[in-house]
């Protein structure tokens, strides 16, 4: 807030105040001066080319040798070999083959998740049961069961999307728990007033109420599976983005590492947004205040 | 089976509580009482002397450590039992307004239609046609409750059980509330148990106040409320009746809130 815009002195009238010689000044507020919309616009544009400034700068500085072009090759280049990429069809097989491993993985592992998490948090013998091992389990870094899960099932496709199932079931299983859990008891209340049993309660009480949750914790769950999902074909995949990222530092070819590392982060992104989209449509009072 | 004729016997009730500390509250001791079929019966009494404890008994969400409560069903079966306003706000913020006052006839599968005429019905009862898809994010605390009130004369009761549904409103939305409240009994003629601190509330809506002394809760008195119904809510204070009541209601609970209030620093 700046003085001189309060005190405008064309707005500035003497006032006499009874027996005081002191004149008196009227201060404006609250008109609209339209400086604030225009900051808003301005804001908004830079938010657009923010990033495009960020790329020109280093297409500048790679080509003008200040970036070592052999490890951070000019963007131009980089559209080069997306293109490349995109026309052989290699980028896009090995984009389909890591969504297909996630989406198996992470559908199986949150719906385990959501199910086992509403158990846990409506039945208290449940929850002694089996909360235990949950969080003793919990801390272990998931990535560490993939050699013996290629024990178990051997290579392929199996054990990455087991280890993904696990990875977004545990993160998934225990918010959705602490979702029911934080339910106010009048909520459950009223299932039992109404005469409703423990499978109704689960399916019109527990889910809805926790579905605010779950819906964090399906938005968390994906960013580790991405994470999970890139780690695991780094070692353990000869297909897939994270062997083309794995395979192009053998080569010293980085374009190809950053058209898939580019299309990591685009399909994280779209899937965010699509997670984000599927939450609001299925809970439509959220976005009614 | 039943050992006498009323709609509920309390017989013989004591409850008490284990404070996280370890030390032992003594909630509810010997209560007896009957409450006919069709009365409007109000629990009163300083805050802790256990009249949500009874009434969340009698509800079937808490149970006592002596003696029991006997209600008295119809034959014919297939309705509830009770069914209960709670103080808290309590609708589901996830379903509009006609879901949450149908959510119990859905539970017992009631057939569609069924359900959908019954909760219009009450859905207008208590004036919220205009609303019936809104959530309840959208509506003020008064229409909340106003749902939770449908929502439980929806479920058709044997007993409806108040637990003071509206301590929570400001004071014009309550005497708006009360009248309400009264027209539909009148029309949806039950037996009611409603729990409330107002000496006020509960000489306006009830044909008989229970007074309970504070911890433990006993019964201290019955008084009966002769003020004719069909009653208005902004008026009543004005009956020749009123005053008297008033008073001896106070008399009835003065020591006990005033000593919940220097135990209060004790405790």
């Amino acid at each position: 807030m700046n003085v001189s815009t309060l005190r405008k002195p064309a707005a500035a009238l003497p006032l006499q105040q009874g027996g005081a010689s002191e004149p008196l000044v009227a201060v404006r507020r609250g008109e609209n001066t339209g400086q604030r919309e225009w900051s808003r616009k301005a804001q908004r544009w830079l938010r657009i080319i923010s990033p495009f400034i960020l790329l020109a700068l280093w297409e500048a500085a790679s080509r003008l040798g200040m970036l070592d072009a052999r490890f951070f090759p000019p963007p131009s280049e980089i559209i080069f070999a997306a293109r490349d990429g995109i026309l052989n069809g290699s980028l896009i097989s090995a984009t389909v083959t890591s969504l297909r491993r996630l989406a198996l993985g992470y559908a199986v592992g949150a719906a385990g998740g959501v199910v086992v998490g509403l158990w846990l948090g409506l039945s208290p013998w449940f929850r002694a049961a089996v909360e235990p091992w949950l969080q003793l389990t919990y801390p272990v870094p998931k990535l560490t069961l993939f050699p013996l899960l290629v024990l178990l099932v051997g290579f392929g496709e199996t054990p990455i999307v087991i280890l993904l199932a696990i990875a977004v079931f545990y993160i998934v299983a225990i918010n959705t728990t602490a979702g029911v859990l934080s339910i106010r008891p009048v909520i459950l209340d009223v299932g039992r007033d109404c005469g409703a049993s423990f499978f109704q309660s689960f399916r019109t009480i527990a889910l809805p109420a926790a579905l605010p949750h779950i819906f964090t914790s399906l938005e968390i769950a994906l960013g580790i599976g991405f994470i999970v999902l890139v780690a695991v074909e780094f070692i353990g995949a000869k297909t897939g983005l994270g062997a083309i990222i794995w395979s192009s530092w053998q080569t010293f070819d980085v374009a190809p590492m950053y058209v898939a590392i580019f299309m990591v982060s685009l399909c994280g992104y779209a899937s965010a947004l699509l997670l984000k989209s599927a939450g609001s449509l299925m809970m439509p009072w959220r976005k009614t205040n | 089976m039943l050992r006498n004729s009323a709609k509920i016997a309390v017989q013989a009730l004591s409850k008490s509580f284990r404070l996280g500390d370890g030390s032992v509250v003594e909630a509810l001791r010997e209560i007896d009482l009957n409450i006919a079929e069709g009365e409007f019966v109000t629990l009163i009494g300083a805050s802790g002397c256990g009249k949500t404890t009874l009434l969340r008994i009698i509800g079937g969400f808490e149970q006592a450590d002596k003696g029991f409560i006997e209600i008295n069903a119809a034959t014919n079966g297939g309705n509830l039992l009770t069914s209960t306003v709670f103080q808290e706000e309590s609708v589901f913020p996830w379903l509009d307004v006609q879901s949450n006052v149908e959510y119990g006839l859905r539970i017992r599968n009631v057939p569609v239609e069924q359900r959908n005429a019954i909760s219009s019905h009450f859905v207008e009862k208590v004036g919220l046609s205009a609303f019936r898809n809104a959530y309840p994010a959208q509506l003020s605390g008064g229409m909340r409750q106003r749902v939770s009130v449908a929502r439980a004369f929806a479920n058709n009761p044997e007993v409806l059980l108040m637990d003071e549904p509206f301590g929570a409103l400001d004071e014009q939305t309550r005497i708006i509330l009360q009248q309400e409240l009264l027209r539909l009994w009148m029309e949806h003629r039950r037996t009611v148990v409603f729990v409330t601190h107002s000496l006020d509330e509960a000489i306006t809506l009830s044909d008989r106040i229970v007074v309970l002394s504070a911890r433990p809760g006993r019964v201290r008195d019955i008084i009966e409320v002769d003020i004719p119904r069909p009653r208005t809510v902004s008026e009543l204070r004005n009956h020749p009746r009123y005053a008297g009541l008033y008073t001896k209601l106070w008399n009835l609970i003065e020591a006990d809130v005033k000593g919940s209030h220097s135990g209060k620093a004790a405790a």
